[in-house]
């Protein structure tokens, strides 16, 4: 990857050049390299496998440019070049820019910041991990999973043990420049997220561990995901399955993360207030969650795995309060949602007038979760934190329950009737127990209880929250979570397998 | 070479020669090979009747896989990288090459190592790869407009026309969007076993999304179209069957009408009993994918997905399995066929196996998974060219085709005809699975009662849930309506990979629960 000074050089030659340009009123300049590593664990007991399945990377480098012409006030044109940062790519994208703007209403400006923005280095621990150093701490959480497996009490033979999940670090480098921005913008950031799976199909357990961080460090304290993995599925194993019907609830970290990042996060952007399809839409004035309960988004939060000082769209990223006493208090914008939102019909602005609209989340994000010069600004969220005044010590959450159930992970979350109708199904995936007189007893088998519910009666029916937030990983999904565990009143549970398959 | 399209046939005379100059020092290396790839796009898309995006864009995937041994020991490397123009200069191409293939090796010969280290610490089978014999070919893309050669203008002004057009069909209509795309793919891949696969692809693509309210409530209603075929599909429909699409603006303008009648419709209240249920062969276009086809892959079937997307209800073990078992009814029969002009068409795998008809179940019991190299070794059978990436630079992994249920002999106003009591299931919108795909829930467009026969009050916000083996052993009537979908969005695997696909079926009846608000 080119160094951060590398990208800096290319945007001040890359500045001029444009300044030059015929035909325009402003424009912007994004460049980015990066990375993704993968390291994809796959182990299996009684079938043939091999540990590690295969290390893999993905390197993208690309410019982006953003224009709007000087012959329409609201004409806007984007274009992108893969490849190597150099003026001859950047004459051409912009050329083509010109080439296919578009009347767009509501795009009648850039994004503008004035403020001094120094670029923002990251630490250099994962920056210069080798994906062989990365794929030996891939094979060091799969022995710490056998190791704990080797020390077992009782488990029948064969055991068709599994472990998989994977080890990916992704690193990039951005750089942005142009019209309405002072100076060159530019960040470079680290990561890495873990997820381990452990099934033990002889007794029908399965348990997961997910970590993700910023150094060496974390990534050494990540090694124990296997070992963690395996001992919740040695505990879980034999377990029973609870009649259909509404139960209390413990709903653990990662069924919190789950429903926040399907349920509620795409309905706390200004683009889906513009589109009328958030769960929130016509609910402003109203508690759409426990008053106890805060949930912010911070890219550049010091406690985060994502650290991100610049936005995509050349912006200093800071803290937004999505949720403030349990009212709807901020709202994820990239710069152009902010426009059309506030352009929008006196309905829909009305909707959002006295929320905090700042145009810092245009994030130009791929699939797999790295920024990417090709893919478009879009609001997204980087550390997602949901808080809870006066929560309880964890181990007392039981017995706020009483009797009920204990969810430690779900799967397979989606809003079933659309967003805005903010109801949504899933299946209990593992590392759930009953809870008995208050507390937690026999584990639950996976795969055996369907979730319908609506996020209200998730979040609007809070009985206690714990007083600890944990960090918790959604497949697919680019966001970290740091949240705590909920006491629910109730959620309707069905059963999948009336006729169990053999 | 001027034009990016010409570094696939640069590489198709050159890149043998050098794939073998790089394996041969390297004796450890059982199996390699390199995957190029040029991609020319055109989107568009409006919000409202106004413009929204219009790009075009050009680029060049690079990915080399190596398969190394240390004794019995197979260990995987993989490294893509995408290229830009700098493609065309065939020394910067080389030098992305070999960079690649250095990445690949090391990390195929450090993983070899550690699994035989594994292996001698915990004995046991050792996975293998299965050789198949090579092949040449060079295939181009089908399409009556060349996808370069469209004016973008057109693209553009078609979305703000149908965006338009909706957003002036009524009140309800709160939120559109239409987009389209147009892309022309070229696709090489060369193995050391002496392959050299050339396939040329056009994809047209359209979309839309609708928000409706009304006094009595409110639908959001999304839907694709895609064909393998130039943008001429967009502007008059096409295709053949059993995959035959409207139009843009036509498709766009159901969608949007019917989003405004489901605003207006009451919500489907759950039943509490199993009801008879008649599925369309919309719906079963995702019971096809997430029921059939996904738990039909072997890498899921193998558990080698378990911390993923799950596993598969085919396959418990080797011993103890549904392979010809009877897992639905005689009236089930299930298939993937990228031979069929679909979304899902390929000749080649990205393991430079062909591609192949694999039939899932027949006659309600089960057959086959679509497989891979490597998986094809575990199970003791053939490949049968499933291996597939959503680009070039990722890693392949199994993939559906054209994957589907396979028609009756009965028309759909036949079963329906001979309902007393039931539902009408119309229209696929979101699935939530069980972890083996052994359960689901999946919501639907439309929802009608049927009364002695007839179909009565439409709903919306329903959806049917029913255990997999049950839905499909109740399955008492198969329509001859086959009909194919595109699927542009299927997601799969660490990172994340978007692969098209078809999905189909025909009118099916059978029972479950209807689930509402």
């Amino acid at each position: 990857m080119p160094t951060l000074h590398a990208l800096r050089d290319f945007l001040t030659r890359g500045l001029a050049r444009a300044a030059r340009e015929p035909g325009l009123r402003q424009f912007e300049i994004y460049a980015q390299s990066g990375e993704q590593i993968v390291a994809r664990l796959n182990y299996t007991s009684d079938l043939p496998s091999r540990g590690v399945e295969e290390t893999k990377s993905l390197h993208s480098q690309g410019l982006a440019v953003r224009v709007l012409t000087d012959d329409d006030p609201a004409r806007f044109g984007s274009a992108s070049r893969a490849g190597e940062l150099n003026l001859p790519s950047l004459c051409a994208a912009l050329a083509q820019a010109r080439r296919e703007a578009v009347h767009d209403p509501h795009f009648q400006s850039l994004p503008a910041s004035r403020a001094p923005a120094a670029a923002t280095w990251e630490r250099p621990g994962l920056m210069g991990l080798t994906s062989l150093a990365l794929t030996g701490y891939a094979w060091r959480i799969l022995r710490g999973a056998l190791d704990t497996f080797d020390h077992r009490e009782e488990v029948p033979n064969p055991p068709a043990l599994i472990v998989g999940g994977d080890l990916t670090l992704t690193r990039d480098r951005i750089a942005v420049a142009g019209s309405q921005l002072s100076g060159i913008r530019a960040d470079e950031s680290a990561h890495f997220t873990a997820t381990v799976t452990v099934v033990i199909e002889a007794t029908g357990a399965k348990s997961a561990a997910s970590a993700a961080g910023r150094s060496i460090d974390q990534l050494e304290q990540a090694v124990q995901l296997g070992a963690q993995a395996m001992a919740g599925a040695l505990r879980g194993g034999n377990g029973i399955c609870p009649p259909e019907g509404r139960y209390p609830v413990l709903l653990g970290p990662q069924p919190i993360a789950e429903i926040l990042g399907y349920m509620v996060l795409p309905s706390l952007s200004a683009a889906s207030f513009y589109r009328a399809d958030s769960a929130y839409y016509g609910r402003l004035a109203s508690a759409v969650m426990d008053p106890r309960l805060d949930l912010e988004d911070n890219p550049r939060a010091a406690w985060g795995a994502l650290h991100r000082q610049i936005s995509c769209e050349g912006l200093s990223t800071t803290r937004t309060s999505l949720i403030r006493n349990g009212k709807v208090a901020g709202l994820m914008a990239s710069y152009y949602d902010t426009l059309r939102l506030r352009a929008a019909q006196a309905g829909v602005a009305a909707q959002t007038s006295g929320l905090a609209l700042k145009p810092n989340c245009g994030w130009r994000l791929g699939s797999y979760g790295g920024r990417r010069f090709d893919a478009p600004p879009r609001a997204v969220a980087s550390n997602v934190a949901l808080r809870a005044r006066g929560g309880r010590e964890e181990g007392k959450l039981a017995g706020d329950i009483r009797h009920g159930i204990q969810v430690g992970r779900v799967w397979y979350t989606y809003p079933i009737n659309g967003q805005r109708a903010g109801d949504f199904t899933c299946t209990v995936s593992g590392d759930s127990y009953l809870i008995v007189d208050g507390r937690v007893s026999a584990p639950i088998v996976p795969n055996r209880l369907r979730i319908n519910a609506n996020i209200d009666e998730v979040f609007n029916a809070v009985r206690a929250a714990g007083n600890r937030t944990h960090l918790a990983l959604v497949w697919g999904e680019p966001h970290v979570f740091y949240v705590p565990a909920l006491a629910v009143d109730s959620l309707s549970f069905a059963p999948v397998g009336r006729e169990p398959p053999r | 070479m001027n034009d990016l399209f010409e570094t696939v046939d640069y590489l198709m005379q050159h890149g043998e020669d050098e794939l073998a100059r790089l394996n041969r020092p390297r004796r450890d290396t059982w199996f390699s090979s390199l995957r190029l790839e040029v991609i020319f796009r055109r989107a568009a898309s409006a919000d409202n009747g106004a413009a929204r995006r219009s790009t075009v864009t050009q680029s060049a995937g690079l990915g080399m896989s190596v398969l190394a041994r240390s004794g019995a020991a197979l260990g995987f490397g993989y490294s893509g990288l995408e290229l830009g123009s700098e493609a065309r200069s065939a020394h910067k191409l080389l030098a992305a090459l070999r960079a690649g293939y250095a990445r690949a090796y090391e990390r195929a010969r450090y993983n070899a190592r550690q699994a035989a280290a594994l292996a001698r610490s915990r004995p046991g089978p050792t996975p293998g790869w299965v050789a198949t014999p090579s092949q040449r070919s060079n295939l181009p893309a089908r399409f009556a407009r060349d996808p370069t050669g469209l004016a973008q203008s057109e693209l553009e002004a078609l979305c703000r026309q149908v965006s338009g057009e909706i957003g002036g069909l009524g009140r309800e209509v709160v939120f559109n969007s239409v987009s389209a795309m147009t892309e022309l793919r070229r696709e090489l891949l060369i193995t050391s076993e002496g392959s050299v696969l050339a396939q040329g692809f056009a994809f047209a693509q359209g979309d839309c999304y609708v928000v409706a309210q009304s006094a009595q409530g409110h639908d959001e209603s999304h839907d694709s179209i895609g064909q393998q075929l130039g943008p001429e599909v967009l502007f008059e429909g096409g295709g053949e069957p059993p995959m035959v699409t409207p139009s843009l603006r036509q498709f766009a303008l159901d969608l949007a009408g019917e989003a405004r009648m489901l605003a207006a419709a009451p919500a489907l209240r759950p039943s509490e009993e199993e009801a008879v249920v008649v599925t369309d062969p919309h719906f079963n276009a995702l019971v096809a994918h997430e029921i059939v086809g996904h738990p039909s892959e072997a890498d899921r079937a193998l558990k080698m997905e378990a911390g993923y997307a799950g596993r598969s209800w085919f396959l418990r073990s080797l011993s103890d399995n549904q392979i010809g078992c009877q897992i639905g009814s005689a009236l089930l029969s299930a298939c993937s066929d990228p031979s069929l002009p679909g979304y899902g068409h390929y000749a080649y795998d990205h393991e430079g196996v062909a591609g192949q008809r694999v039939t899932h179940i027949d006659r309600g019991i089960y057959v086959d998974f679509l497989n891979s190299r490597a998986t094809a070794a575990i199970l003791g059978v053939a490949p049968n060219g499933s291996a597939r990436a959503s680009a070039a630079p990722y890693a392949p992994l199994i993939r559906m085709s054209n994957t589907f249920i396979l028609p009756g002999q009965r028309t759909p106003e036949e079963i329906i005809g001979e309902v007393n009591h039931g539902y009408y299931v119309c229209g696929s919108r979101t699935p939530s699975i069980a972890e083996s795909r052994e359960n689901f829930r999946i919501s639907a467009r439309r929802v009608y009662a049927i009364e002695h026969g007839r179909l009565g009050q439409l709903y919306r916000a329903g959806s049917l849930a029913a255990d997999a083996k049950r839905f499909f052993s109740q399955i008492d009537a198969a329509g001859n309506d086959l009909h194919l979908f595109a699927i542009p969005n299927c997601g799969k695997g660490q990172p994340m990979q978007i692969k098209r696909m078809s999905n189909g079926g025909p009118t099916l009846r059978s029972r479950g629960y209807l689930l509402g608000v």
